[in-house]
């Protein structure tokens, strides 16, 4: 990506995180329906079973040593 | 997420939950550009029973299906989004619920983790996604660095913090 492109990138999020609480929840309402609706239709691996799929059962006590972490399922949550 | 607020806000003014506070990647859309996730974190305080035994989880899911929530494996659905209620057991959630920030979303009050306390929590979580959303906080500059500090220490996760730190933010930050 040229210096150009991720300075526009940059800007785009910074408009982004700048908008109102209620405008970004009404862009995660749109995110995950789409995100559902691909996941209905197939075409994600792993999603036919909806969201319990995404994410694992707890979030309290799950740590992994920083030095492992790296890479992984990140797209889901950015 | 109008309705999922307001049932929760209903459910604490009828002593279902104490204080509450939105966290993961819900809490996080707060500071940073809105992220792709299918659940609602909400760190709850529970009311404790006569002689400060901590009550459970299950209060809570009982009262929600009886207002036509569906349980959804670890989650319930309310207002069309999949909600997860975390106890706020440890000291750093009880910090985060305590410390949290009132705000609105669509009218409706509710509050959210300080931009601090969910780094904190997804230092310690440690999955690599928590990893990623802490380098969103810093790069946007959504922290309060010295906050930051402060938390890390009270929680004694600056050991980890340093890690992290020479990991992926190349040791200059905090």
């Amino acid at each position: 990506m040229g210096e150009r492109e991720m300075r526009g990138k940059q800007e785009m999020r910074k408009r982004l995180a700048a908008l109102s609480f209620s405008e970004k929840i009404k862009i995660l309402e749109k995110l995950r329906d789409r995100s559902l609706a691909i996941g209905a239709a197939g075409l994600r691996r792993g999603a036919a079973k909806g969201p319990g799929n995404v994410k694992g059962s707890s979030k309290q006590g799950r740590s992994a040593d920083v030095n492992s972490a790296g890479g992984g399922k990140t797209s889901a949550s950015r | 997420m109008k309705a999922t607020l307001e049932a929760v806000n209903q459910m604490q003014a009828d002593g279902v939950i104490g204080k509450y506070a939105i966290g993961g990647a819900v809490g996080a859309t707060f500071y940073l550009e809105p992220a792709a996730t299918f659940d609602v974190d909400i760190f709850v305080t529970l009311p404790t029973a006569p002689g400060g035994v901590l009550l459970s989880l299950a209060p809570i899911y009982d009262y929600l299906k009886a207002r036509g929530g569906r349980v959804q494996h670890e989650h319930i659905v309310i207002g069309g989004w999949p909600v997860q209620f975390l106890a706020s057991n440890g000291e750093l959630e009880q910090d985060a619920v305590e410390e949290a920030i009132t705000t609105t979303v669509e009218g409706v009050s509710t509050r959210v983790m300080s931009a601090e306390h969910l780094v904190a929590i997804a230092l310690r979580t440690g999955r690599s996604k928590d990893y990623a959303r802490i380098v969103q906080f810093i790069e946007q500059d959504a922290v309060d660095r010295k906050k930051l500090r402060s938390v890390l220490e009270r929680h004694e996760l600056i050991s980890k913090w340093t890690k992290f730190e020479s990991a992926y933010l190349g040791g200059a930050h905090g």
